[in-house]
Parts: C-alpha cells; sequence; structure tokens
C-alpha cells in the first residue's frame, strides 16, 4: 500500500509540474513578439486589417486560455494541430523526437559503458598511475565546450579525413559524431560519479564484512559495492537528463542533426508558436517521465525504500 | 601429533605501519586454545589494527606489517598469515578465522537480505547452495536465539534492530565453525541490556564449537566477564600482559594502574552519601571532604507532567497515523548544586527530556518551573532569556563545536547572544582556565585538540553564559575512559565551585552511580523509578531498574559470568493514534524514593507494549 501511494504521490506531482511547464512556455512565447508582424514584415502596404485577418486564421485573437485549452486538448488526444508555416506538427515532431531519443540514448550508453568500469577501476586502484589518469582525462573532458568539440571533429573525421558525413542523417554512420561529441561530456561527469560514489561504499563497513567473510575482490566490488553506489548514480542519472536535453540543442545544430533542438531553434527564428510550444511541452514530460522512472528504480534498487 | 594445549594463534614480534606512521610496534601474544584473549586499550593503542592484521584484512586499510609474524594453528594445521597469498587468505577469512565488527547498524549490505548475506559465506566455504543453505543459515539463526530464525532469512537488515543484527553477523561469523572468532568491540554500541544478551550468546557459540576468540574492547567490565588472559595496549606497544585475574585485580605496570583507577566500578560508592570523583594518580585526590550537598530550600527546576511527542505521518495525505511517545507525563525537580541523573537505554525518552527542558522541543502538555516561573506560559522575548539558564552538552566533541570557528569565536558567540559580553580576551582566558585549558588556545581551531580537550571547550562554552543547569546528555560517552574520568572529575569541581546544577543523561549506570545525588531511571518515555543515588542502587525495587543494574559487566574476574535470560529488544515507543493510553501512577516507598506502580506486574505491561 504505502507503494502505491508514493507512486500515486509522483505521478500527481508530476501531472502539476506539467501543467505549470505549459502555461509557463504557452504565455512565454507570446510575449516575443507577434507573428502576423513577422509573416507582413517583408511586405508593402501592410493595413491593420491584413493583420487582424492573419491573427484570425491563425487563431490569435482568441482569449489566451481558450488557446491554451486547445493547445492541451490537443497534447492529450495527439491531436496536435497545423504550425504556421510548416503544416501539420505531428509528423515534425515526431521525426525530430525520434532523431534526439536515438542520439541521447546512444550517447549515453556510449558513456556509460566506458564511464563504470573506468570508474570503477578508478576507485578499486585509488591512488595509482591508472586512477591519475582517469582524472586528468575526466577533467580534460570536462573542459571541452561540447560544440567545439563536434567542429574539431568534423574538422577531422569529415573535411581532411573524408570518413565520416559532416551533417544531418544520412545513416548510422552520421550518428557517430554527434553521439561522440555528447558521449565525452557525459563520460567526464559520470566517471567523476561513479568513482566518487564507488569510493564512499567501499569504505562502508559492509565491505569489509564481505571481505572478511572471504568474498573475492569480484564479488565484493561488482555484487556488493556496485549495487550500492547504483542507487546515488541512478539520482544522478535522472538529473542529468536535462542538462542532456539543453546540451543537445547545441550539438544538434553544429552537426545539423534534424531533431527537436534544431525544430525549436527554426520555430523560434520563425515565431511558429505552435511548434515552439509542442517542442517544449515535449521535452518536459519526457524529463518528467524520466524522474519518475527514477524514483520507481529506487524502489527496485533500494528496499529501504520499498519496505518503508 | 600437535599438543592440544598449544595457542590457537600466534603473533611474534608484530610491526604494522601507516605510511610512514608506525600503528603497532613489536607485539608479542598467544592465543589459548578454547578460550578468550582481550585485547584492552584507548583509542590509538593498535587493538583493532592488530585484529585486522590477524585477518590479512589489513591492506584494505591501508595499512602493512612491517615485520614480525602471524600464525594460526588450526584444524588444518599451521598456516601463517603475514605472507600469505591473497587468494589463501581468501580461503582463511570467514573460514578458519572470522570477525565481528563494533557497528551491528553498518554491518550488513542494506540491499540483500538477511538469508542471501549468511549464504554467502556457507557457499564459499561449505559448498551449500539454494535450500540447504537456506535451512543451514536458519539453523544458525536458531542458535543466536533469534526470533521466527526462518522468517527472518527474507528480511532486509533495516527491519532488524541492533541487537537482531548482531546476532546475525554472529551467526555470519560461526556459519563455518571457525578456529578464531575476533570480536572486535562487538557491544559497544549497544544497550547495556542488549550487550549482556550477546556476550551471553558468544560465550554459548564458543562453547558449541569450540571457538577461540580474540575480544577487543575498550570496557574493562565487558572484558573481565569475557577473558581468560588479558593483553593491554598503548599507542601501538603492549603495555602489560597475563591472567585476567591478575592483571584486572594486581596490575604490574603503571599505564594499567591508571587505567583501572579510571575505570568507574559499579557499587564502588556504596555506602556514600555524595557524589564522589576519581582518585588519579597525579591529580590531588578529592579536595577536602565530600561533594558538597545541594540546597534543598526550593528547587531550581521543575517538570510537572511533561509530554512530549513527535508526530508520525503516514498514507497518501501524510496524515497522524502514529505518535512517538517520547515523554510521558515526566516530574521531578532539580535543587541548586544537584545532579539528577536521567538513565535509561535508546527509545527511553532521556534525551528527548533534555531538549525540552532546554525548549528545543515543545511539549504537548506539561509546566516547566525555573525558580517557580513557568517558562512555556512567558511570551518568546522573556523565554529566549530563559534559554541563558539552561545550557547544554552534548555527546559527540567533534560534532557541536563548529570546525572553522576558533575557540574563542565559539566561546563569545553565545555570552554576545545573550549581551554578557565585555572584555573578550580577558573572559576567554578566564573560561579556558576554569576548564583546565590555557589562554593561549583561545586562537586555536577544533580539529586542534583531543577528544577530551573538545569536551572541555564545550563545557566552557555552556558555562560562558552563567547558566545555572547544564544539561549533560551522555557528555562523557564518547570519551577514553581516562579522558573520561578527568571530564567527569572537572564537571564536578565546577559544581562545587560554582552551586551549578546538572541533569546527567546517560546509559551508563556505573558513571551515574559516580556523579549524581539523584537519579530517575526511565524507560519508554516514562519515569519507572526515583530517589537518592543510595536508594536506587542500593535498594532498587522496579524490576526494570533491577535489570538494568544486572546487566551492567561487573570488573571482577573471581565471579563467574551470571546467565542472562535473552528478554530480546526493548518495544518501540511509537502507538498508534487511540491507542489506549498505557501510564501508570506512583507510589513512594520511601522519603523521595518513588516507583512506578506497574511493578508488580512489569513483565506484563511489558509485553502488552511490545505486542
Amino acid at each position: 500500500m504505502p507503494i502505491l501511494s508514493f507512486i500515486l504521490k509522483r505521478v500527481i506531482q508530476a501531472g502539476f509540474v506539467l501543467i505549470a511547464v505549459t502555461l509557463f512556455v504557452s504565455f512565454a512565447i507570446r510575449l516575443t513578439g507577434d507573428p502576423a508582424v513577422m509573416m507582413l514584415r517583408e511586405s508593402a502596404n501592410v493595413t491593420p486589417e491584413d493583420l487582424e485577418r492573419i491573427r484570425e486564421g491563425l487563431g490569435l485573437n482568441r482569449p489566451f486560455l481558450v488557446q491554451y485549452g486547445d493547445f492541451i486538448a490537443g497534447l492529450v488526444t495527439g491531436d496536435l494541430g497545423q504550425s504556421f508555416f510548416r503544416g501539420a506538427i505531428a509528423p515534425l515532431v515526431s521525426g525530430a523526437l525520434g532523431a534526439t531519443l536515438l542520439l541521447a540514448l546512444t550517447s549515453l550508453a556510449v558513456s556509460l559503458l566506458i564511464s563504470i568500469p573506468l570508474g570503477i577501476y578508478a576507485a578499486t586502484h585509488r591512488g595509482s598511475f591508472g586512477d591519475q589518469l582517469v582524472r586528468v582525462l575526466s577533467l580534460a573532458g570536462l573542459s571541452f565546450p561540447n560544440f567545439w568539440l563536434g567542429i574539431m571533429l568534423v574538422l577531422i573525421f569529415s573535411v581532411t579525413l573524408r570518413w565520416l558525413p559532416p551533417s544531418g542523417f544520412t545513416g548510422p554512420q552520421s550518428l557517430i559524431m554527434p553521439a561522440v561529441t555528447i558521449g565525452v561530456i557525459l563520460t567526464s561527469t559520470n566517471l567523476r560519479i561513479v568513482r566518487t560514489t564507488m569510493l564512499d561504499v567501499l569504505s562502508s563497513q559492509f565491505i569489509m564484512v564481505a571481505r572478511a567473510k572471504g568474498l573475492s575482490q569480484t564479488k565484493v566490488v561488482y555484487k556488493h559495492a556496485l549495487r550500492n553506489s547504483s542507487i546515488a548514480l541512478v539520482t544522478y542519472l535522472g538529473l542529468q537528463f536535462g542538462s542532456l536535453m539543453g546540451g543537445l540543442v547545441v550539438v544538434e545544430l553544429v552537426f545539423n542533426w534534424p531533431g527537436m533542438g534544431t525544430l525549436a531553434i527554426e520555430a523560434i527564428a520563425q515565431r511558429d508558436y505552435p511548434i515552439l510550444q509542442t517542442v517544449i511541452s515535449i521535452l518536459a514530460v519526457l524529463i518528467v517521465a524520466v524522474n519518475l522512472l527514477v524514483d520507481l528504480t529506487y524502489m527496485l534498487l533500494d528496499p529501504r525504500i520499498r519496505l518503508e | 601429533m600437535r599438543e592440544t594445549n598449544a595457542p590457537i594463534l600466534t603473533v611474534e614480534n608484530l610491526s604494522i605501519a601507516f605510511g610512514e606512521t608506525e600503528a603497532v610496534r613489536g607485539l608479542s601474544f598467544e592465543v589459548p586454545r578454547g578460550g578468550t584473549l582481550a585485547i584492552v586499550g584507548e583509542s590509538g593503542s593498535g587493538k583493532s589494527v592488530t585484529s585486522m592484521a590477524a585477518m590479512g584484512l589489513l591492506k584494505f586499510t591501508g595499512g602493512r606489517v612491517t615485520s614480525g609474524a602471524i600464525r594460526l594453528h588450526g584444524k588444518e594445521g599451521e598456516t601463517a598469515i603475514t605472507g600469505a597469498s591473497e587468494a589463501a587468505l581468501r580461503r582463511l577469512r570467514g573460514n578458519r578465522i572470522s570477525m565481528i565488527f563494533q557497528e551491528p547498524m553498518t554491518s550488513l549490505d542494506p540491499v540483500f537480505t538477511i538469508g542471501s548475506q549468511i549464504g554467502e559465506a556457507l557457499k564459499l566455504h561449505r559448498g551449500l547452495g539454494g535450500r540447504a543453505a537456506r535451512d543451514e543459515a536458519a539453523r544458525l539463526l536458531e542458535l543466536v536465539r533469534l526470533p521466527n530464525a526462518r522468517a527472518q532469512l527474507d528480511r532486509y537488515p533495516h527491519q532488524l534492530s541492533g541487537g537482531m543484527r548482531q546476532r546475525v553477523m554472529i551467526a555470519m561469523a560461526v556459519s563455518c565453525r571457525p578456529d578464531l572468532l575476533i570480536a572486535d568491540e562487538p557491544t559497544t554500541a549497544l544497550d547495556v541490556t542488549i550487550q549482556a544478551q550477546i556476550l551471553q550468546i558468544i560465550r554459548d557459540m564458543q562453547s558449541e564449537f569450540g571457538t577461540s576468540v580474540v575480544f577487543i574492547s575498550h570496557d574493562m567490565g565487558v572484558v573481565s566477564e569475557m577473558a581468560d588472559e588479558i593483553v593491554v595496549m598503548r599507542n601501538g606497544e603492549m603495555v602489560e600482559t597475563g591472567r585476567a585475574e591478575d592483571v584486572i585485580l594486581r596490575p604490574k605496570a603503571d599505564y594499567t594502574r591508571a587505567l583501572m583507577a579510571a575505570v568507574p566500578k559499579i557499587g564502588a560508592m556504596q555506602g556514600s552519601e555524595s557524589p564522589r570523583k576519581f582518585d588519579l594518580p597525579g591529580q590531588a585526590a578529592a579536595e577536602g571532604g565530600d561533594h558538597p550537598a545541594p540546597e534543598r530550600a526550593e528547587p531550581l527546576v521543575r517538570l510537572d507532567k511533561v509530554t512530549t511527542r513527535y508526530d508520525i505521518t503516514s498514507g497518501f495525505f501524510g496524515r497522524v497515523s502514529h505518535r512517538v511517545h517520547a515523554a510521558e507525563d515526566v516530574s521531578f525537580e532539580i535543587h541548586p548544586g544537584e545532579t539528577l541523573a536521567l538513565v535509561g537505554e535508546s527509545g527511553s525518552g532521556k534525551s528527548t527530556v533534555g531538549k525540552t527542558l532546554q525548549q528545543l522541543v515543545r511539549p504537548v502538555s506539561g509546566r516547566i518551573l525555573y525558580r517557580g516561573t513557568d517558562i512555556l506560559s512567558l511570551d518568546p522575548a522573556e523565554r529566549q532569556r530563559f534559554k541563558r539558564e539552561i545550557q547544554y552538552i552534548f555527546q559527540d566533541p567533534y560534532g557541536s563545536l563548529n570546525p572553522r570557528k576558533t575557540v574563542k569565536q565559539s566561546l563569545t558567540e553565545p555570552m554576545a547572544t545573550h549581551g554578557l559580553l565585555r572584555d573578550a580576551d580577558a573572559q576567554v582566558a578566564e573560561l579556558l582556565t576554569s576548564v583546565g585549558l590555557k589562554s593561549e588556545h583561545a586562537g586555536r581551531y577544533p580539529h586542534e585538540f583531543s577528544g577530551g580537550q573538545r569536551q572541555r571547550i564545550a563545557i566552557a562554552r555552556a558555562l560562558s553564559v552563567d547558566p545555572g543547569l547544564i544539561i549533560a546528555d551522555e557528555a562523557v560517552s564518547a570519551l577514553d575512559v581516562s579522558v573520561q574520568a578527568q571530564v567527569i572529575n572537572l564537571m564536578m569541581d565546577i559544581q562545587a565551585r560554582r552551586g551549578l546544577a546538572y541533569l546527567f543523561i546517560s546509559h551508563d549506570m556505573a558513571v551515574v552511580e559516580r556523579v549524581s545525588h539523584r537519579v530517575a531511571v526511565m524507560y519508554l518515555g516514562e519515569i519507572v523509578e526515583m530517589g537518592t543515588r543510595r536508594q536506587v542502587f542500593e535498594t532498587p525495587q522496579h524490576p526494570y531498574t533491577k535489570r538494568l543494574l544486572r546487566a551492567v559487566p561487573v570488573m571482577d574476574p573471581t565471579r563467574p559470568p551470571e546467565r542472562v535470560t535473552l528478554t530480546g529488544d526493548i518495544p518501540s515507543p511509537i502507538r498508534a493514534i487511540g491507542d489506549p493510553r498505557r501510564s501508570h501512577g506512583f507510589v513512594e516507598v520511601a522519603p523521595g524514593h518513588i516507583l512506578a506502580d506497574n511493578h508488580e506486574n512489569f513483565e506484563k505491561y511489558r509485553e502488552g507494549i511490545a505486542s
């Protein structure tokens, strides 16, 4: 019973967060400028009636809450409506979302595959040459601005060596450079988190007890220590997901990756409210959902939460 | 072939270093087969480090053996531990030599069940798996008399109390019938009645499996109950060794004699009306005559039926479903110059009473009178002024001083708060001298001081606002015994000089017997017995007081250890909303000696709560 009430509480909290985020986004976008004016900026002899006609056509002359209500209803039913300039929103967003998730999950997987074993190695060989090397590399990785790293990769692998396509999405090989760019940044921070939490857990008394039982180093580290540090690691990954989404925008631009970031930037340039609203709202849903998932993962990993 | 009375473990000329620092130097001893060797010493003596070396675990703590040898002469012949390969050590650990650690709360992995953690050792060393391992684990838990042993297998460590976890640790340690069991302060973190039960279980396991034991402790009472032989260590070196009886009753080394003098011995104060300082070598013996008796005229503080409860919320709407009945109808008086000791085990509510008195938590009902004024009915500004009158000394001298403030800053802050600051330097210097420190210590930071010195600073801070009452909440519990004796002597000197009153909160009956004028015994938030020290210690009336006193280990190696009945854990003070009140009244059995009127049916009362 307490588990159900725990989950229900989190779901309701998530609902409130989403309402607040969408409301704020819809409201704030409308403060940035009038799309009707933007559309007719290049034209001569614009009369107020012309502007009014465009506003009427876009539904902008209705009260804000009605527009907001329409938008939410659309999100819930999946009918995302029409953009101002680019036709139906649903196919645009679903394509971009797929591309972004592909990129995000690939880079996350790459970073975990590197940072977990390396972080464990550094923690179990504290102070050794390998540990020092890991720490230096991780600091170096953190010090690159990710767009700069992206540009460097393009210069080397596309422009000079001509091994990989410089931009866009033309096949699996297109994924490599953007995923490496984000993966390097993620790996650098994750490496530190894995190392620190492992060091923390390894100094626990129950680890010494496990050794005193005669368990092998492998059992001690991969069974007892890793399971315990995964609780902290999952928390961190949940928090990281938000900034990962933010970081993607920049990298998508560098590689002209057809994802949510690129779509959002284009929509901002055109004052295409419906697209921007939808993109930001869906990213918010995604982040909230991931954090909800993190809370549920706790219960799997930590009996102290499950059986409280 | 082997001599049966040959030692089970020999340590020869052992030296251990951490980096450049030597932790143990030239240590040699033998552990008698089937017997118990106790290693005693204060912090930094090297006793725990030695046990880690015997387990071959030293390298995981950052230390290394620089010379000497440790050999085990077990069922499987002689094995060298120093210099053995990690693979060989792994076959030994948990199998031929096993260990019980000090902190039962952190000794078990929180994310695996009890059954799987015991099963690990069974699988590793005895090749048991699946059903067989489960059955064996259940049998082991029955051996350490854990109630509902089989059901406990699927529970997680956080669902068990400290005493139960330590039983699980013991079950795990004896699971492969080791030749040698090392117990490193196994009961230090436990309540005294639970300690008695755990010691009993260790003795039982020893006779059941014929295991030899190395028992590491700072508590001479416990050592006296457990040890056949004793090694006394100080600063990494052996000071004295011999049969337990000889070392305790006829110590040869000066250090051992000083250590024994500093140990509070229960019963040592029989027949004495007033508290008495410790006779410490090098310190002037009790300053001219008895410790002054308190003024009996008007009480300084009076608690009148004070009840403090904490809410526990649960469910979707966070409704209050249970309450911790931390203090129920607590009434007592403290007179100027008097020490009232509040004794009890974890969850008895003794600290809550202190916090309520200091106005750190607000009671749900009752009155607190300070020199006749009801503090709780005052407006906040006036109440603030009363906070000055009652000061607090906490248990942990490492946590209660701000590490980024100098001693002077820590001492002047309360004075400034209450507008008492005139000449900071002179005031600080005077405070420091009054607690036996020097005025030049004022500019230093807490990390530059030892635990005992920090507790002196904490006392100086409490004195800085010239209070009438100091609440000492386990103020000497974390200190080594010789330092503890010095701090107690200091507190008593200050009391004699200033006529200060103490509320001395402690779980340590022997210390309480030494320092207090009157004693109140608490159990589950209620006072069950209260009287003068002699009344409570010499003619205890309540079954709980009697059990508490019986559980205190006595430093008398000639007395065979008493068999304790395993009564299990202390019940929880948490009750559901709407639970019938189970309060009791009081009877006065002698002038000033009051007793809860549940004393005749206490066992039923106790079980009623526990169920």
